[in-house]
């Protein structure tokens, strides 16, 4: 029966503490949530020895104990609760050498909490390179520890460290700060009224307003009574503390570390001075887009074709395999579709994940911050919303979920709220088949006219984002306090490990997050496609027959042609029907309202949608489009798809919020069901006005 | 496979949708901490 | 007339005086923005916005509001 102990693995960020993570527990490894907030849980199991196993737990990144974040509350809240099932046995603080001196601060913290601490140095190979060496035995009895020396690069000394846990109950649990030095009376009086109780905890409690849920409540109320010091004195008080900290560890370290400059090489400045160069940064960083962005469209298409091929082929077999009726059919038309229609688009997602995290491991994704700060900021948002935009090119459900690292909630809200307007994926193949029904052949300075309504169309999403972003900003009146620090780590090769995880956990984001909802609603969409009220419904293959009955259709054709009326009376048939005044005016009619209705699901729903409309058996992507253009115009006796409708119908779900998975997502971000209520009311609004405006004018 | 089985199979599955959908829309919102509200971090 | 780290220039060295603890964060001073310690601009983006800063050997950046609240002397090489 083996036993199983709680680590805590803490650290600044970039220390590749999540590198640390990954070497202890590999694929053992799951993320979730904390209950009640938006902070992602990372666990997972390392096995120690035979009979040992250790529950690690990958906290937040934090630069100290004094939580100014949801997420750094995380670790403040786990370290003060006894009682909480994840309470370690032992804290691993990962540092990184060459920053020791400030990830030292936590550590020390830590320390005064009186729980087993073990100091893990990581990058330990750069040590040589930066001229940086270390007295370890020295620097375990001046901190009370044990340290391991790390290089997750190298994939040294995780044994080690392995070591090191097993032996913990060995570790000496003294503080190194005594806590009554920050404020001797003070200190004096709260170790009077609470004997039983650690200083620094009862410190920690007073200035960190900790929410301890269900436990000991009454022992915190009785502590908070305490307060007998004002706001501004206890900020004074932790001022103090930290430069006591700095003080201790600036005597520890000196002896403890040597760093000979003359040996140190410094590639960080020099990469900087390009990268963030007044004119080359910002040059450098739009040609880094631009390859990305080519290189996904380029790379996913062979996926993409292959996963359509395969589910198309499901299908058909599925309705040839399985006995014929209703839920054959259900499965073979509409939850294989749906699930195909999530999975397609897997490939173009990873890839722009990958990219992306490759760009943060890296280190360079500050850099862009740095860059686009003051930009960003003219339009109410930070440096910081660059990531979320640029994924929102993907998907904007783990876009929306990036805003976390935000720090002003305003900046973070009208991120979230404008994010849903850049070009998602799912909105390809809508553009897709409209521009090469309405768009003409012919070309500008070697780019085609197709191509070209493409680029505008993501210009516009990103344009609309920021410019909406920029009225918001005006219209909101949120105060909050725009504290912004971002972090320029030293450049280093993204490890293979940590990118290939990181694209995993977002991908499944997806897929999990809103392949679910799309699932649902295809079900539901397909029974109401499916099914309809009445006569005309019930009836649909006598009245059909003898309707062609002159014309000497083939029994293919008739099929589809009793397919085409069954939908028209179904239950979605009617409602396109009932929308049909309203879209009129866009230069719509009830089959397209039937795909606008539908694509409410899922944006990518329409091109499926209109298969069906039209009578094609298919998702043949040709055959779709001649029939489109087959289509007459009930009213004015033209094509349907013509030049005006067709820009009409680009703009539409240019602007339209359609994706029920992002309004879910969004609730969950901003906990209330009135900011996602006003994306869906303005967005859609906007969407028809535009539409509307467009159709009028140029037809 | 008996029609009637499958149009029941067809019921059974479009109820699970829809319940799905139900309570991921329209669950009761869990209680929040209630920590850092000033510093602007949270949804209030 | 007190200068600011706002007023630091590209590749200046400067050692920091005062920090308000009203304005400033507690986070910014636990990385390192204390009295006493050394602080170089590394680069400053255009508009002056952000300040990319060497503060006591940590690396980071942070906005101009911030930085007009932290007191410093210049050292002149």
């Amino acid at each position: 029966m083996s036993k199983q102990i709680n680590i805590a693995l803490i650290g600044n960020p970039n220390t590749g503490k999540t590198s640390v993570f990954n070497a202890l527990t590999g694929l053992n490894q799951q993320v979730g949530n904390y209950p009640g907030i938006t902070v992602e849980k990372k666990e997972g199991i390392c096995k120690l020895d035979r009979n040992l196993k250790a529950h690690v737990i990958d906290l937040p990144g934090t630069y100290s104990l004094n939580a100014s974040s949801l997420d750094e509350n995380v670790v403040i809240e786990l370290l003060l609760n006894k009682n909480d099932k994840d309470f370690p046995d032992v804290v691993v603080v990962v540092s990184d050498v060459e920053n020791l001196k400030r990830n030292l601060l936590l550590f020390t913290q830590i320390k005064d909490l009186e729980i087993p601490t073990i100091l893990a140095i990581n990058m330990a190979d750069r040590m040589d390179y930066k001229g940086i060496s270390l007295d370890i035995p020295y620097l375990e009895t001046q901190l009370k520890t044990k340290i391991a020396l790390i290089s997750t690069r190298k994939k040294t000394g995780i044994d080690d460290l392995k070591a090191l846990i097993q032996n913990y109950k060995e570790m000496s649990s003294e503080p190194c700060l005594n806590a009554s030095e920050i404020d001797k009376d003070y200190f004096d009086r709260l170790r009077v009224a609470f004997p039983n109780q650690l200083l620094y905890k009862l410190w920690l409690v007073i200035t960190q307003d900790v929410n301890f849920g269900k436990t000991n409540r009454k022992e915190i109320d009785a502590i908070t009574s305490f307060k007998t010091k004002s706001a501004g004195d206890l900020k004074r008080l932790q001022q103090k503390e930290t430069i006591k900290r700095y003080q201790f560890i600036n005597n520890v370290l000196k002896v403890g570390q040597t760093v000979d400059a003359s040996q140190a090489k410094d590639l960080r400045s020099k990469l900087d001075r390009i990268l963030t160069h007044k004119i080359f940064g910002y040059l450098i960083f739009f040609l880094i887009l631009l390859v990305i962005f080519q290189a996904i469209y380029d790379w996913s298409s062979v996926p993409m074709d292959l996963i359509d091929t395969a589910f198309a082929h499901l299908s058909e077999w599925t309705k040839n395999a399985l006995p014929a009726g209703d839920f054959t059919n259900l499965l073979a038309e509409g939850i294989i579709p749906g699930l195909g229609g999530i999975v397609i688009f897997i490939p173009q997602i990873a890839f722009l994940f990958l990219f992306i995290a490759i760009l943060e491991e890296s280190g360079y994704m500050s850099r862009v911050v740095f860059l686009m700060d003051k930009i960003m900021r003219r339009f109410g948002l930070s440096g910081k919303s660059i990531v979320p935009l640029i994924s929102g090119t993907a998907c904007a459900i783990p876009a929306i979920m990036a805003t976390r690292n935000i720090e002003s909630w305003k900046e973070r809200l009208i991120t979230i709220l404008v994010t849903p307007f850049t070009t998602c994926a799912a909105r390809l193949p809508v553009y897709l088949i409209i521009i090469s029904l309405v768009i003409p052949e012919g070309s500008f300075i070697g780019i085609s006219y197709q191509a070209l309504t493409l680029m505008l169309l993501y210009l516009i999403g990103f344009g609309s984002a920021v410019f909406s972003a920029y009225l918001l900003n005006k219209v909101l009146n949120i105060n909050s306090k725009t504290f912004f620090v971002v972090e320029m780590p030293n450049y280093k090769l993204p490890l293979l490990k940590n990118v290939g995880l990181t694209v995993l956990e977002k991908t499944k984001s997806f897929v999990v997050g809103a392949g679910k909802i799309i699932l649902a609603i295809s079900i539901v969409l397909w029974v109401l496609a499916s099914y309809g009220p009445g006569e005309n419904f019930n009836n649909a293959e006598e009245i059909v027959t003898e309707k062609y009955a002159t014309q000497n259709l083939t029994e293919e054709a008739l099929n589809k042609k009793i397919a085409s009326h069954k939908l028209e009376h179904s239950f979605i048939g009617i409602s396109g029907r009932a929308i049909e005044p309203a879209i009129r005016p866009l230069g719509y009619d009830w089959k397209i309202g039937i795909a606008i209705v539908s694509s409410f699901a899922a944006r990518e729903v329409f091109v499926g949608t209109l298969a069906t409309i039209y009578s094609v058996g298919s998702d043949d992507e040709e055959t779709i489009k001649n029939r489109m253009a087959g289509e007459v115009n009930p009213i004015l006796g033209g094509p349907l798809f013509n030049f005006a409708s067709g820009i009409s119908l680009l703009l539409f779900y240019a602007f339209a919020m359609q994706c029920m998975s992002t309004l879910a997502i969004v609730k969950r971000e901003t906990n209330s069901w009135k900011w996602p209520a006003y994306q869906l009311v303005v967005m859609t609004a906007l969407a028809y006005i535009v539409a509307l405006a467009s159709y009028q004018l140029l037809k | 496979m008996n029609p009637f089985i499958q149009k029941v199979l067809v019921g059974i599955t479009l109820i699970l949708a829809l319940w799905f959908l139900v309570s991921k829309y329209f669950l009761p919102e869990k209680k929040k901490n209630n920590k850092d509200c000033g510093s602007g971090s949270c949804g209030c | 007339m007190s200068t600011t780290l706002a007023d630091l220039k590209k590749g200046e060295t400067a050692v920091i005086i005062d920090v308000s603890s009203i304005e400033i964060p507690l986070k910014l001073l636990e990385m390192g923005c204390l009295p006493g310690n050394n602080v170089q601009l590394v680069q400053i983006a255009p508009f002056s916005d952000p300040m990319y800063l060497n503060i006591n050997g940590s690396h980071l950046a942070i906005r101009k509001e911030t930085a007009i609240h932290v007191l410093i002397e210049k050292v002149n090489e």
